[in-house]
């Protein structure tokens, strides 16, 4: 009976969608799972509880501290040895990546970081996009258990809860042993979107003719409940923070609407974005690159196109 | 006060990858310092800019022949720097990369050690947290904004994260993967560019790092990559026709909720 481990997150009072997709993944490699989790919520502690776990374990933050690597991986090396998961998953998150970079220098073992699919054999593969999603790469682990992987969040479907509600059992980290300490979380503002999680991504480029152009995504993004995107050149111009940035030195997005504005396509940016279900570009030149990977084109001035885009969209929705 | 950024080889961004049989082939690529890294290197020399005593050190793993592109980081303001070649390092495996980089890091004995949040190639993130765990260090990731206090040995860093901005407290010595965002790099003037000429270049093996080639060798990968192929290309689309932009965006809806059921 494979063990696997599953190192869940909760944002406030609500269990994140990648903890839900993790289960996903948990269940084909193995049949009996294991939670971790660190939360000072009861509430995200009783929806952990209910995923079907054998077993859930909070590293209870204290006043003032919540995450801290050499702590939390001290605490998930002492789990791993005693119950010898075949398997320990994390998100590929900003804290479940680094949690789980910690975890495999401290315990030496083989790592596969931001897997898209598993594929299933005497050795199960794991698939990983390499160079931002230019290429797919297949890997396997050639030594252990204990394996080590994140999953790339939105590829999974997200789990349903099953079985009786576990309790958690409480683990006090030893802050005293961190010297980095995650001290306070600036919570975002209620309603705003991750660009790696939202279903409708509206991105745009230089062709928007200047920054305060933007603020006409921002106002789509707002009404149809989308994400804004932005390209590396604009990003590079000073028109847009770079946690807007697609492409591969930003953030690789997989919604189901890409609509791409006034970008013209090139490869860095084509690698983050085109594994969406649709995409659509707005574009006065008809000849640009973006073209070649969208589904739907309009040959256009996006200052003209989008205000009209979103006015038949909201049309549409009644 | 030493510091020391850890760069690595990685193809240009904007390169096209081709694949000879099921490998990547990078013979013909365009090879450049890890975009990340950039962010780091220039978070030392800012540093630097505010203390001439600072010594910064570029270190690699990787071949000599990215001497051009080191020198370059020299050319920006780095002191010296440091290329480990040797063939019998797993390059491919960075906890026996992290393994040299930590040996090479003891000797020269840095307050901080920066380097990109991840290559620009692989994306493992792995490298830089195992320098880290090498040498008993703590470190902080992907990190935008960041404020050393070195008469009190500590440090201030902000990640950006999907629940908001998180802010971490932390200890020197410490490792530092950096974000794009950082901060901007500079680029190198032609007074830097003539000095980067003389400044110290070594070229080490194994050897002069401390390293036996057992710890580091291909045989100690816990992972092995099966193969790499292309994404499926998409399926050529559409250019919305239409007299007025109005139709066409009336229609671009219509074949958005019809045909492609997205909306």
């Amino acid at each position: 009976m494979a063990k696997v481990l599953v190192y869940l997150e909760a944002k406030g009072d609500e269990l994140k969608k990648i903890s839900r997709e993790m289960m996903t993944v948990a269940r084909m490699l193995g049949d009996s799972v294991s939670g971790v989790i660190s939360t000072a919520s009861d509430v995200a502690l009783s929806s952990a509880g209910k995923l079907g776990l054998e077993k859930l374990t909070n590293l209870a933050p204290e006043e003032g501290k919540f995450y801290a690597s050499e702590a939390f991986a001290a605490e998930l090396a002492k789990l791993v040895e005693a119950e010898a998961p075949a398997y320990v998953i994390f998100g590929q998150t900003n804290l479940g990546r680094d949690l789980a970079a910690r975890l495999a220098a401290t315990t030496g073992v083989g790592y596969i970081s931001d897997v898209t699919a598993t594929e299933e054999g005497e050795t199960p593969t794991f698939v990983k996009p390499l160079y931002a999603g230019k290429i797919i790469g297949k890997f396997r682990f050639k030594a252990g258990p204990p394996h080590i992987l994140t999953i790339r969040p939105n590829i999974f479907s997200p789990a349903e809860a099953e079985g009786a509600e576990v309790s958690a059992e409480i683990v006090q980290p030893d802050y005293s042993s961190a010297r980095a300490v995650l001290t306070s979380i600036a919570e975002k503002a209620a309603g705003t979107i991750d660009l790696r999680e939202a279903t409708i991504v509206i991105s745009g480029g230089r062709g928007l003719g200047e920054a305060a152009n933007f603020q006409m995504l921002f106002d789509f993004a707002e009404k149809t409940g989308a994400a804004v995107g932005a390209s590396r050149a604009v990003v590079d111009e000073g028109w847009i923070e770079h946690a807007h940035q697609v492409g591969q030195t930003g953030k690789t997005v997989n919604p189901t609407l890409y609509i791409a504005c006034g970008i013209s396509g090139a490869i860095q940016h084509l690698a983050g974005m085109q594994t969406s279900k649709c995409i659509v570009a707005i574009n006065t030149n008809e000849s640009a690159p973006i073209f070649k990977v969208a589904d739907y084109g309009i040959v256009g001035d996006c200052k003209e196109v989008v205000p009209l885009l979103l006015e038949e969209i909201l049309k549409s929705r009644g | 006060m030493n510091l020391a950024v850890i760069t690595k080889l990685v193809p240009d961004t904007e390169a096209r990858l081709s694949l000879a049989g099921d490998k990547v082939d990078l013979s013909d690529v365009e090879m450049v310092i890890n975009p990340f890294d950039e962010y780091g290197l220039e978070e030392a020399l800012k540093i630097k800019d505010a203390d001439e005593s600072v010594k910064v050190y570029a270190l690699m793993v990787g071949p000599e022949s990215a001497r051009k592109q080191v020198v370059n980081c020299l050319a920006l303001g780095a002191d010296e720097a440091i290329v480990v070649d040797d063939e019998a390092i797993d390059g491919a495996n960075p906890l026996a990369v992290a393994e040299v980089l930590a040996a090479e890091l003891k000797k020269l004995d840095p307050v901080l050690v920066f380097a990109g949040k991840q290559g620009v190639d692989y994306d493992w993130g792995l490298t830089a947290v195992a320098v880290a765990q090498k040498l008993n260090w703590p470190h902080v990731g992907v990190v935008k904004q960041f404020t050393p206090d070195f008469a009190a040995k500590t440090f201030t860093a902000v990640t950006e994260s999907d629940e908001g901005d998180l802010a971490f407290s932390g200890s020197l010595p410490a490792v530092i993967t950096a974000e794009k965002g950082l901060n901007t790099p500079r680029y190198a003037s032609l007074k830097g560019i003539m000095k980067a000429k003389k400044k110290p270049f070594a070229v080490h093996k194994l050897a002069d790092a401390g390293v036996g080639a057992a710890a580091v060798g291909a045989d100690r990968a816990k992972v092995e990559e099966v193969q790499a192929t292309h994404p499926p290309a998409r399926e050529p689309g559409r250019i919305i026709q239409g007299e007025e932009i109005a139709d066409r965006v009336c229609e671009l809806v219509r074949v958005l909720r019809e045909e492609a059921k997205v909306l």
